[in-house]
């Protein structure tokens, strides 16, 4: 090399230079120092001398690259986002079916969403509806509307002992507890018909989390984090029930706390 | 679907190899690249409605797969150990095939991944994707000073190098 790199400043006008990127004037002004300086022009000069055929050698690796395979990986990512965007059409009757559910019923009883037939007959649709509805749902909460609700422990524990029943779960308090969250709501509420225990939880960080367990068999073995409205969920079936976690929590937090959820009710 | 959406399927496939390369000048790895191309796919998708209309694809691309190599293969990586690569030893082959190019190119290739990585990407998106200092500081979240005193720090670094020797034989990286 035939100069060192002392004048950080200096070497990245001149590489600028060298790579047509400056404006006029700082052209002008680098070539007058060129002209007076020695030491800037054998850095140049270094700078030059470090330049390659970079584009040539690297458009080699464009033929090396997996095509196939990286395609064959994108079509199975189309299918899955195509089979998690439903057309508009039901997207809105999903959004009516999640406003539905909030209207009717009330108060501490339960929501009841209205049986919408014909809607949803196949069953990874039944789960995207489940998923959407309850997404909605939790979309209306924030951190404050959720810690401010009242808990009574004697309430709460008969209502998770009703709620286990239903779902034919030991929601006992041990079983339930999640780490940095408090559990603020136990209601059993119906989807399509099938009984849906929904315990909602406020979190010491983040926004509202909902843990939801739908008796029915179906759907996917092992979920993975996704995000749907700007909350992120994970959602899996096992032993004949189906399960959603979900909430505003970042996605590490939501897959932890999946994990320790698919831990106490077997995966 | 949304206009962005179908945007963005109809020209994804064919920035694949492109992405790929990106993600082996990160990672060093072909076969990380390709975890972190199915990534980007899936996270392309995913926020389909974020890519802006009339900016281009490519550079939008290239930082969803930079952040999830920053955010997560990289630290992945480091956590299992993988994370320290001879760039003389990095073997470009995932046991189906092996890249084949000729040896001029192969040791300007080499000399590029000894660099930082953060020289190496920032020489790959300038001399190798021809993006302008103003696009590539865009993609790289940094100023377009950075931009210049990297490639400066990476050319000062590939001049005390033996200048490659063109030649036309051919070998296996």
């Amino acid at each position: 090399m035939a100069a060192g790199s002392t004048d950080i400043g200096r070497d990245a006008l001149l590489v600028a230079y060298l790579d047509d990127e400056l404006d006029p004037q700082a052209h002008e002004q680098v070539e007058q120092l060129l002209q007076s300086d020695p030491a800037a022009r054998a850095h140049l000069a270094a700078l030059a001398e470090g330049g390659r055929p970079f584009r040539p050698a690297f458009d080699a690796l464009l033929d090396a690259a997996p095509r196939e395979r990286m395609e064959a990986a994108l079509s199975a990512a189309l299918l899955k986002a195509a089979r998690r965007k439903p057309d508009r059409y039901r997207r809105a009757l999903i959004a009516t079916a999640a406003a539905l559910m909030l209207l009717v019923g009330g108060g501490t009883a339960g929501y009841f969403i209205a049986k919408a037939p014909n809607l949803f007959e196949q069953e990874d649709e039944v789960e995207e509806a489940w998923i959407d509805a309850v997404a909605g749902q939790l979309a209306l909460y924030d951190a404050s509307s959720v810690a401010n609700i009242k808990v009574d422990a004697a309430e709460q524990k008969a209502e998770l002992d009703r709620l286990g029943e239903a779902v034919k779960l030991d929601l006992s308090e041990k079983n339930v507890s999640l780490e940095g969250l408090t559990l603020k709501r136990a209601e059993l509420l119906h989807f399509q018909g099938r009984d849906v225990a929904q315990l909602l939880y406020a979190s010491d960080k983040h926004g509202p989390v909902a843990l939801c367990i739908m008796s029915q068999p179906g759907g996917e073995e092992e979920g993975e984090v996704e995000s749907r409205d700007g909350l992120n969920y994970t959602y899996w079936s096992s032993g004949g029930r189906r399960f959603l976690l979900i909430g505003a929590a970042p996605e590490q937090s939501i897959d932890a706390l999946g994990d320790t959820v698919r831990d106490r009710f077997g995966a | 679907m949304t206009a962005t959406h179908d945007v963005i399927v109809a020209e994804l496939p064919g920035l694949l190899p492109r992405l790929w390369r990106y993600g082996l000048v990160l990672a060093r790895d072909p076969v990380t690249a390709e975890d972190l191309v199915q990534a980007t796919c899936v996270r392309a998708l995913e926020r389909s409605s974020q890519f802006m209309m009339g900016t281009r694809l490519d550079r939008w691309l290239f930082s969803i797969l930079r952040s999830i190599w920053l955010n997560q293969l990289r630290a992945q990586r480091i956590r299992t150990g993988h994370g320290v690569v001879d760039a003389e030893e990095v073997l470009v082959t995932d046991g189906a095939h092996e890249i084949e190019m000729n040896i001029f190119a192969a040791q300007v290739f080499r000399q590029v991944l000894a660099l930082p990585e953060a020289q190496r990407e920032t020489v790959l998106l300038v001399y190798v994707e021809g993006f302008t200092y103003q696009e590539a500081a865009g993609v790289l979240g940094v100023p377009v000073g950075t931009v210049m005193s990297r490639l400066a720090a990476a050319r000062l670094k590939l001049s005390a190098l033996q200048a490659p020797t063109a030649a036309d034989d051919r070998e296996a990286l």
